[in-house]
């Protein structure tokens, strides 16, 4: 991101434009509630502005990194303010048929088809499995966390992580279809 | 390596790429990757699967104000920072202004390497080590002091009060949170880091939510390699 990282506001909106939809989402699903998404995305992306953008590609793509760091900012803001449970389901599907299809542009249509794809790949994650993924990567909670408050032993949950990542990738590999 | 020891790690890899490996489990699980071939191959193959989660979330439309916000935001910060380049804004004084630092900095800019040690205090105990300067525009420079140290940090920009500038110490590939501080008005700030510095790979600045974090929520904006 040379353009960013040399402080061109229309880099950066373009930037935005690009990835603002999917950050917003993500932090959206981690802190459940509007206002403190639209801050945690903004931090998030401001912080990223401010760092000159520097980005190391052998770790992913901009995408990934982006996410990453949203991801990481509604983490810690749920931390902030413990005692608001973050939520467990994928069941998003009904709320999102709310929304005017007629609206989105050809990108973010074709994104939220891909999102739903890869929701029903997730719903097909036995239940056990799927929880303790949710709770690890959406509740940010460790796994010596999770095993407390599901109250079962430490290698179950890493097994759970484990096979139920496996099985995702493996629907990865094959296409969702 | 027994095919159990391979278990327990590969179990652990699917943590590690979740997040959800607590930093000491996640620092050791750098170190083994470093040395086993095999399940970095493995940690390639799964990442995607990581990957996805944020990708699958249900879709929505963030508010328009929050564009405008931000490139708000954006474009005031791009014009202090023109008005910096162009000489208008006030030159960061104190630290920086010495000039055996000032001279290194920009042999350092030139030479392109990744930190240098300025000299030995006389105390025989004490070392300076500037990194090199950020694309932001940011230096810091370090005095280390055994396991302890003082970071001096020039460039920076004034935070919104929601946010706060945070010392790290990396270790590995693990960053463990050092102190808190702000910029004074000229852009300068000096942090005490106060222990493990012994084996420490580098000291890192980043922009925190108030408060400060466990682990970094944002690229470093500028860091001090050690040579350990």
């Amino acid at each position: 991101m040379p353009l960013i990282a040399d402080r061109d506001p229309e880099a950066f909106e373009v930037f935005y434009d690009r990835h603002g939809g999917a950050a917003y989402s993500l932090a959206y699903r981690i802190v459940g509630d509007r206002t403190t998404a639209e801050d945690v995305t903004q931090e998030a992306f401001l912080s990223i502005w401010r760092s000159g953008a520097r980005f190391d590609r052998t770790r992913g793509s901009v995408r990934s990194w982006t996410l990453g760091i949203v991801r990481n900012r509604a983490i810690d803001s749920l931390r902030r303010n413990a005692g608001k449970a973050p939520k467990l389901t994928f069941d998003d599907d009904s709320i999102l048929e709310q929304e005017a299809a007629a609206e989105l542009t050809d990108d973010e249509a074709l994104r939220r088809q891909e999102a739903a794809e890869l929701r029903g790949a997730l719903r097909e994650l036995p239940s056990d499995q799927a929880k303790v993924i949710q709770l690890a990567y959406y509740g940010g909670f460790s796994h010596s966390e999770i095993a407390k408050m599901l109250g079962m032993p430490l290698g179950t949950v890493k097994g759970r992580m484990r096979l139920g990542l496996e099985k995702i990738r493996t629907r990865m590999a094959e296409g969702f279809g | 390596m027994s095919a159990q020891d391979h278990g327990r790690w590969q179990d652990e890899l699917s943590a590690y790429v979740l997040g959800s490996l607590d930093p000491a489990e996640s620092e050791e699980m750098e170190r083994h990757l470093e040395s086993c071939a095999e399940c970095r191959e493995r940690l390639l193959w799964l990442r995607p699967a990581a990957e996805l989660l944020p990708e699958s979330v249900e879709s929505r439309e963030p508010p328009p104000q929050l564009r405008e916000r931000l490139m708000a935001e954006v474009r005031a910060d791009a014009a202090r920072h023109r008005e910096v380049a162009s000489g208008g804004g006030r030159r960061p004084r104190g630290w920086l202004s010495r000039p055996a630092i000032a001279i290194a900095s920009v042999a350092l800019l030139a030479a392109g390497v990744a930190g240098y040690e300025l000299g030995t205090g006389g105390d025989g105990g004490t070392t300076t080590i500037t990194g090199p300067q950020a694309k932001s525009g940011a230096l810091a420079s370090l005095e280390r002091n055994g396991d302890s140290g003082t970071l001096q940090v020039s460039g920076l920009s004034q935070l919104p009060a929601s946010e706060v500038y945070q010392a790290w110490v990396q270790r590995g590939g693990h960053m463990e949170p050092s102190s808190l501080f702000a910029a004074r008005m000229d852009g300068t700030a000096t942090a005490a880091i106060p222990r493990h510095l012994d084996g420490a790979k580098a000291v890192a600045v980043t922009v925190e939510p108030r408060g400060g974090s466990r682990r970094p929520t944002s690229p470093p904006l500028v860091s001090v390699p050690l040579a350990g």
